[in-house]
């Protein structure tokens, strides 16, 4: 049974050449259980869909579409989505440090939402946010509910901001960029906490990264998305072993790979072509500099004349992987 | 290092000691001292690439700042062609400087907003002297051309650029006083995936022509792995373990590196879940990098293989024999090959 099902979700606003669409017919389907990991470049929209499901869109944005979630979540009146925001879906943010209260203990902000959602008392509430910060690694013996954030280091930070996502036992969590801010070895420790608490308590996750490593490792599904359109999208690993669209495929290849080995070899003489890393030339386009057609023409190596009359349908590849393109990699 | 005593060396890091007076507690409490280089030494030669790699707070940004004599070590020596550069008098230091540039993070934040790109450019070329006006232009227009902008860019301003196109402004800046080394401060980290890579290969481009020096510090592994041919890898203000690149990566010995390989998200699907509870990163206990044994070695509180010798007399960074088991392509690789560590990941395996 699905969980989530996003349906021709489309995020527009006002714009001096008119009406412009952030995202653009967005179409994905969510299991319960499953994770999602959704890569592009910034200002591809990644963040922007996340907000749209949460209903968190700034006052500009307009969202049309469907955020099935129970019922259609952008049909919502205020007052139902906040019992459902921190309850139901919940949200890990990038910046530790501007997520958290500065001003208020770890173990008041972790409880805040049990008391909110659940109708704890004081005194549960406390309790069982002690349990959540236990079980993301932050013991109470070590770490006092009384600290406050700044006491705390970064990846410390981002544990409680895990704790605050799952205290309410949520069937949801988004988690944006959760680990940008840290450093490799304490991203590593992040991902397998966030990894095994989706594992254990049945969660579904969706991890928006521009780290594809990150999604190799620890998603089922992706979505590839540019320019506020998805390209790609299928399990994880079919997406990584066939990248049929010219974008997929150029932004796997400009990064400097460990399956590649580097020999030193070419380092040593000349740049070689060999060494040099395959680029995708240009740069993302603007909201309004976007044409009718595919939005990737001006960089695509396999552009063809209709490319950039037509937006491409959605082509399905077999097993649940499709994208968005007229001339696929085979 | 084995080159010490040949000429080929652009600059030579010797023991060099950086320590800040942290703020008192108390009033009548003692001074503490944080150590953010604890005698690092370092070789970088001509043309070479080196890369050096640690956490934030390994004392990286503070290396740069002492390689380009912004900050004076407390002990030790940084000698650049020869000179040594902090107790230069400030005239001959001002002009040793145009050998040294630096290339930084955040392309926003690095370039002045109220100066066109002409006037951020040709910045640097006060330290060459007097110029008449004529060949500062020229040499703008030069500097721009290298790094694949337009001379006509020169009377815009930064924020017509996008993020990619500042970096490459940065860097003809740092170019234009014809540099023989680059100090680079994780310089893609700012960018997206695919700009990341345009601004690599012109790295190693203007490097291929120009016969530039880089000393690269990043904490993207895999960025390292291409563009140095060198690496050494920091903890706490010492250099853990230092090789060249190819060694460094496929034969890590210090516990530390071996952590910091197995973090990097691999991008083969077929690798996921990883084995939790099982390597190195997940038995790395505790994420604070402060607490640290006073005479043991640094990384010996967070140590998966930790024993009672490592809390007590910290190892010194000597070479590396590889054991048998160990192949390598050439034995000079072997000499470059350093570790402070009682116990070796070879020596692990063999008992």
């Amino acid at each position: 049974m699905s969980l989530l099902t996003v349906k021709n979700l489309t995020v527009s606003t006002e714009h001096q050449s008119g009406s412009i669409n952030i995202l653009d017919n967005i179409n994905f389907n969510l299991e319960r259980g499953t994770s999602l990991g959704v890569v592009g470049e910034s200002g591809c929209g990644k963040s922007m869909m996340a907000l749209a499901i949460m209903g968190l869109l700034p006052d500009n944005m307009t969202a049309s579409g469907e955020v099935q979630f129970g019922g259609n979540l952008l049909c919502l009146p205020e007052k139902e989505l906040c019992q459902i925001r921190g309850n139901r879906i919940s949200m890990v943010f990038q910046e530790p440090m501007s997520t958290l209260n500065p001003l208020l203990p770890i173990g008041f902000q972790v409880a805040e939402s049990l008391r909110l959602h659940k109708n704890f008392s004081r005194h549960q509430s406390q309790q069982h946010a002690s349990k959540v910060l236990d079980r993301v690694g932050l013991q109470s013996h070590k770490y006092s509910r009384s600290l406050y954030p700044h006491q705390l280091s970064g990846g410390q930070r981002q544990r409680v901001v895990i704790a605050i996502a799952m205290a309410c036992g949520p069937e949801l969590i988004i988690a944006d960029e959760p680990t940008t801010a840290l450093d490799v070895t304490i991203q590593a420790q992040i991902l397998d906490l966030i990894a095994e608490l989706v594992f254990e308590e049945n969660m579904s996750l969706i991890l928006i990264t521009h780290n594809l490593g990150i999604v190799a490792e620890n998603t089922d599904q992706m979505l590839v998305m540019y320019a506020g359109n998805i390209v790609e999208s299928g399990p994880t690993k079919n997406v990584f072993e066939k990248l049929v669209h010219p974008y997929t495929r150029g932004l796997f290849s400009s990064i400097p790979n460990s399956r590649v080995p580097n020999t030193g070899k070419g380092l040593q003489s000349k740049y070689s072509q060999i060494n040099r890393l395959p680029t995708i030339p240009g740069r993302v386009p603007e909201f309004w500099e976007r044409s009718k057609g595919c939005s990737f023409v001006d960089r695509c190596p396999r552009a063809q004349a209709n490319c950039s009359s037509k937006f491409p349908e959605l082509i399905q590849l077999g097993t649940a992987h499709s994208t968005t393109c007229f001339f696929p990699y085979e | 290092m084995n080159q010490e005593n040949t000429d080929n060396s652009l600059l030579k890091i010797r023991n060099v000691v950086r320590e800040y007076i942290l703020p008192r507690q108390r009033l009548f409490s003692s001074v503490k001292r944080f150590r953010a280089l604890d005698g690092v030494s370092l070789t970088v030669n001509f043309g070479e690439s080196v890369g050096i790699v640690g956490e934030s707070g390994c004392g990286k940004s503070t290396l740069a700042r002492t390689v380009l004599a912004l900050e004076a070590p407390q002990s030790g020596k940084i000698s650049f062609k020869g000179e040594i550069l902090h107790t230069l008098k400030a005239k001959k230091l001002r002009r040793m400087r145009s050998g040294l540039q630096m290339i930084f993070q955040d392309p926003y934040g690095s370039l002045d907003p109220r100066q066109s790109v002409e006037n951020i450019v040709a910045e640097p070329l006060s330290l060459l002297g007097e110029m008449t006006f004529k060949k500062r232009s020229e040499m703008v227009a030069e500097a721009l051309t290298n790094v694949g902008l337009s001379p006509n860019d020169t009377v815009k301003f930064p924020h017509e650029f996008s993020g990619g196109q500042r970096q490459r402004i940065a860097i003809a800046r740092a170019l234009i006083t014809r540099p023989a080394l680059i100090v680079a401060d994780e310089p893609v980290s700012a960018l997206d995936v695919s700009v990341q890579a345009q601004v690599l290969n012109l790295m190693m481009d203007l490097r291929d022509n120009y016969g530039l020096a880089y000393l690269f510090i990043s904490h993207d592994l895999n960025i390292v792995r291409h563009m140095t041919t060198k690496v050494a890898v920091m903890y706490a203000g010492r250099i853990v373990e230092q090789g060249s690149t190819q060694t460094l990566f496929d034969h890590a010995q210090h516990p530390y590196t071996r952590a910091l390989l197995e973090a990097v998200p691999s991008t083969d699907p077929s690798k996921k879940k990883r084995n939790i509870g099982k390597n190195y990163v997940s038995i790395m206990s505790g994420s604070n990098i402060e607490n640290i044994y006073e005479n043991g070695c640094v990384f010996a509180s967070r140590c998966p293989v930790v024993e009672d010798k490592c809390k007590n007399f910290s190892p010194v960074l000597q070479n590396f024999q590889a054991s048998t088991s160990a192949r390598f392509d050439n034995n000079t690789q072997e000499i470059h090959h350093k570790v402070a560590c009682y116990k070796p990941y070879d020596e692990l395996v063999k008992t």
